[in-house]
């Protein structure tokens, strides 16, 4: 049976080193807050711009879009009564098969550059996605959008597929300005001197290439649930964590989106500040190559999942902020479940089991590959080699910048890696469709499945689930559980650990609304001072 | 009165010079308190690259095993430099650190001065076309930032201290090749080197006591500074995760793992960071000083 899914066709890059990094810190001089003339928050962020274009926006300017521009939906943190925000969508529903969803276009809405929202800017924004996204590959079910009426909007899908999930995405799904999307039709160029055309809390000030970001609230904004506190948000670009770091202590700024994970530690007892955490789309596996000798025995691959060190890895590569995985989805991500069982840390039945597959202490040589900017793999995969040492196993580690690592991998399996240890997160919120297709399913060239795995059986549950979720959602993480336990009992990988994100936030500031759903988004406009 | 019957080496090359300078050389130090310091340094360097194992604390862990309970001790009694990340004894890779360094910095030297040498003597030498070529090889060479050179050959062969040394040498032998092709373009027409020729001494022979002898001052000057430099140049490569990979005692691995905890755990970059300044310093100084010893025309400090 051969699948449609969505498949990602390029990765943020420069996000992989984010594994290391707190998703949002603040410094400890907080502005005071000062009824005299606008409230401005200075904020050190690492983010730069590819584009300000937010159709093609697939990087790591997610982390302002999310302030100019909103999505039909906002979906929302796992452990929240609904799954969805109304945004610009009052509502929606969906036919009876999934292939017919309906949204009614919230009225009243302005653009920053006073155009009206209505259905026509919605189709005009989802076609564009669809056509020239960076992420257009989520709209890959899309068949065609009628508009009945100027507030409603009807998206026909060619196979059952999560509209709302995907309405919902960081990336591709931004509404955007009707002129804007003209002009910018015109001349492909049109965004990138600092132009938005959101309806979100904030616009674009200003823009200086490589060092600043101005925002201003915008004050025609809809949503008073919304509605933001600071009138300015100066962003001074920060590439460098302990650059951000130093601005911090000498309070140039109040608030970095990134500050080296490992100096969190200190900061827990610090009462100056409330270290929390929460669950993130990320997660880190280590591949086996399922191509040749040895790790084309199963029993090999369980042997080598009880020989790793998942808390140690934790330690070491999340400073302790993450958990061991369930599987290949990260935790608050559907479908995760923890009803998926886990290997855990044990040698004597690794030795055990080696033994049994006719590898009596080992003796055999295994290459790991590892993206050398990702500085958590950096650290833990020495780990692995130190405690695949003691069941006599060797480890030849070899680091290389992701790129290079990936194109080794996919070019010939034959000769490629025996271990290929990656960081990973689904594109939008659907780690069935994302995670467990992309990354376990079949297919004739190697993409993602750098296990280079084939099992039928857990190709056809896959597909099931991946048509149900659109309906069925319970039926559909069911499917997938059981597709999960074929991946424990297979053992294609060894699921290292899930991120937690980690907000450090000073006692003068309020921060609200931590998602993981938008994990590379700061929205300036739930920064407020403590009342 | 005598007169003398053969004249044919006049005293134009200072072939004995080395044992004078030996004999110098306790004088130097005993005057010049800069050139004793470098030699201190450089021994104890030394010392630490051939004895590393036997004298570090923690050797296993300075050559990477993690000791995840240990992580991130403060200087202290039981760890004078503290521990990293993994848990390993800052002191150890440290010290376990010099030996890779040191050998990857001689092999440079040894590598560039070999090819620089025995191309430059050559074009020195002969001159014409063969002459035109190789300097102009050099010149292409050394238009290039070296260290630049060195990691576009790094990125193109693969990261990894071996690759590194080669890239390096790549990058690095054009500067023998021109202080022994000058020597050698301006001793080729000079009458104790013409005698040889006459008497058809091979050419092989002249080259090798007639002009590598006499820039012998040059290169070994020029070989210390750079061990030195070449140490910076292989931590820097490591630094930006071209060189040396974990778990490898690297110095410039090891500034760099420590980099991002600079501000709350200063100790695992510093130490690595001093090892290098201590060998480079090291190095530099003792250069200064053979170039004093062994250099007549450079004026006494």
């Amino acid at each position: 049976m051969t699948s449609l899914k969505p498949r990602a066709q390029w990765r943020w890059l420069t996000a992989i080193a984010a594994a290391s990094t707190v998703l949002l810190a603040s410094g400890c001089s907080a502005a005071a807050p000062d009824s005299s003339g606008p409230q401005v928050l200075n904020v050190a962020a690492s983010a730069g711009i590819t584009t300000w274009d937010p159709i093609a926006s697939f990087s790591t300017e997610a982390l302002y879009m999310g302030n100019f521009y909103e999505p039909l939906l906002w979906a929302n943190p796992a452990d929240s009564d609904e799954p969805f925000t109304p945004a610009l969508a009052e509502s929606w529903e969906t036919s009876e098969d999934g292939l017919s969803w309906t949204f009614t276009i919230r009225e009243g809405v302005t653009f920053h550059d006073g155009e009206a929202l209505n259905a026509a800017a919605v189709k005009g924004s989802l076609d564009a996605a669809a056509e020239r996204a960076g992420a257009s590959f989520i709209w890959a079910p899309l068949d065609n959008i009628e508009t009945p009426d100027e507030f409603t909007v009807v998206i026909n899908l060619a196979y059952p597929a999560p509209v709302d999930l995907i309405a919902a995405s960081t990336y591709g799904a931004w509404i955007v300005s009707p002129a804007a999307l003209e002009a910018a039709a015109e001349d492909d160029t049109y965004f990138e001197s600092g132009i938005e055309a959101g309806t979100g809390p904030y616009s674009l000030k200003s823009y200086t290439p490589g060092s600043e970001v101005v925002l201003e609230k915008f004050d025609g904004y809809w949503n008073d649930e919304r509605a933001s506190y600071y009138d300015i948000v100066d962003v001074a670009i920060t590439p460098d964590a302990v650059t951000a770091q130093q601005m911090l202590n000498a309070g140039e700024v109040d608030l970095s989106t990134a500050i080296p994970l490992e100096t969190v530690a200190d900061l827990v007892d610090d009462p100056d500040f409330t270290v929390a955490d929460y669950n993130s789309p990320f997660s880190f596996l280590a591949m086996f190559n399922t191509t040749r000798a040895p790790l084309d025995n199963v029993t090999v691959r369980q042997a080598l999942s009880y020989a790793i060190p998942y808390d140690d890895i934790i330690t070491v590569g999340g400073q302790g902020y993450g958990t061991q995985s369930h599987g290949p989805v990260p935790r608050g991500i559907f479908p995760f479940s923890e009803d998926v069982p886990q290997y855990e840390y044990d040698l004597e039945k690794a030795a055990d089991l080696l033994a049994q597959a006719g590898h009596e202490g080992g003796g055999f040589t295994l290459n790991l590959s590892y993206a050398s900017e990702n500085l958590s793999e950096a650290r833990f995969v020495t780990l692995i080699k130190d405690s695949f040492a003691k069941v006599g196993v060797e480890v030849n580690i070899k680091a290389e910048l992701f790129n290079q690592q990936w194109e080794t991998a996919k070019a010939d399996p034959a000769t490629a890696q025996d271990i290929f240890v990656l960081y990973y997160w689904p594109t939008y919120s659907d780690a069935g469709s994302d995670n467990m297709w992309s990354l376990f399913h079949s297919s004739e060239k190697p993409f993602f499945n750098l296990s280079y795995w084939n099992n039928a059986d857990y190709d056809a549950l896959v597909d099931e689930a991946g048509s149900l979720t659109g309906t069925d959602k319970d039926a559909a993480a069911a499917t997938y559980q059981d597709a999960m336990d074929i991946l424990y009992d297979e053992a294609p990988a060894a699921f290292l650990y899930d991120v937690r994100a980690v907000s450090v936030v000073p006692t003068g500031l309020e921060v609200r609304g931590f998602n993981e759903n938008y994990p590379f988004t700061t929205f300036f406009n739930f920064i407020r001072p403590v009342a | 009165m005598t007169y003398p019957l053969l004249p044919v080496v006049p005293s134009l090359t200072p072939v004995n010079e080395r044992f004078t300078g030996l004999r110098h050389l306790g004088r130097v130090l005993s005057r010049d308190w800069l050139a004793a310091f470098g030699l201190v340094l450089v021994v104890l360097v030394l010392v630490l690259a051939v004895f590393g194992k036997w004298i570090a604390p923690h050797p296993e862990e300075g050559a990477g095993l993690a000791n995840i309970p240990n992580r991130n001790l403060a200087p202290g009694a039981a760890h004078w430099f503290g521990t990293d990340e993994l848990g390993r004894d800052v002191l150890s890779r440290v010290i376990i650190g010099a030996g890779p360094a040191l050998s990857v910095a001689l092999f440079v030297v040894v590598a560039a001065a070999t090819i620089g040498i025995v191309l430059g003597a050559i074009a020195g030498y002969r001159g014409g076309w063969f002459d035109t070529v190789i300097m102009r090889i050099t010149e292409f060479f050394q238009s290039f930032p070296p260290l630049l050179l060195a990691m576009i050959t790094v990125a193109l062969l693969g990261a990894g201290p071996v690759n590194v040394g080669i890239a390096l040498a790549i990058a690095w032998w054009p500067w023998y090749a021109r202080i022994v092709r000058a020597e050698a373009a301006s001793l080729r027409d000079r009458s104790f080197v013409e005698a040889a020729r006459a008497m058809g001494v091979p050419t092989w022979r002249i080259l090798y006591r007639h002009i590598l002898r006499n820039s012998t001052t040059p290169i070994l000057v020029q070989a210390t500074v750079d061990i030195g430099t070449v140490v910076l140049w292989v931590g820097s490569l490591a630094f930006i995760g071209l060189g040396a990979q974990p778990p490898s005692p690297d110095w410039g691995l090891m500034v760099q793992e420590g980099r991002g905890v600079i501000l709350n755990r200063w100790w695992i970059s510093t130490f690595p960071g001093l090892a290098i300044f201590v060998t480079v310093l090291g190095f530099n100084l003792i250069g200064d000083a053979l170039r004093d010893i062994l250099d007549p025309r450079q004026t006494k400090r």
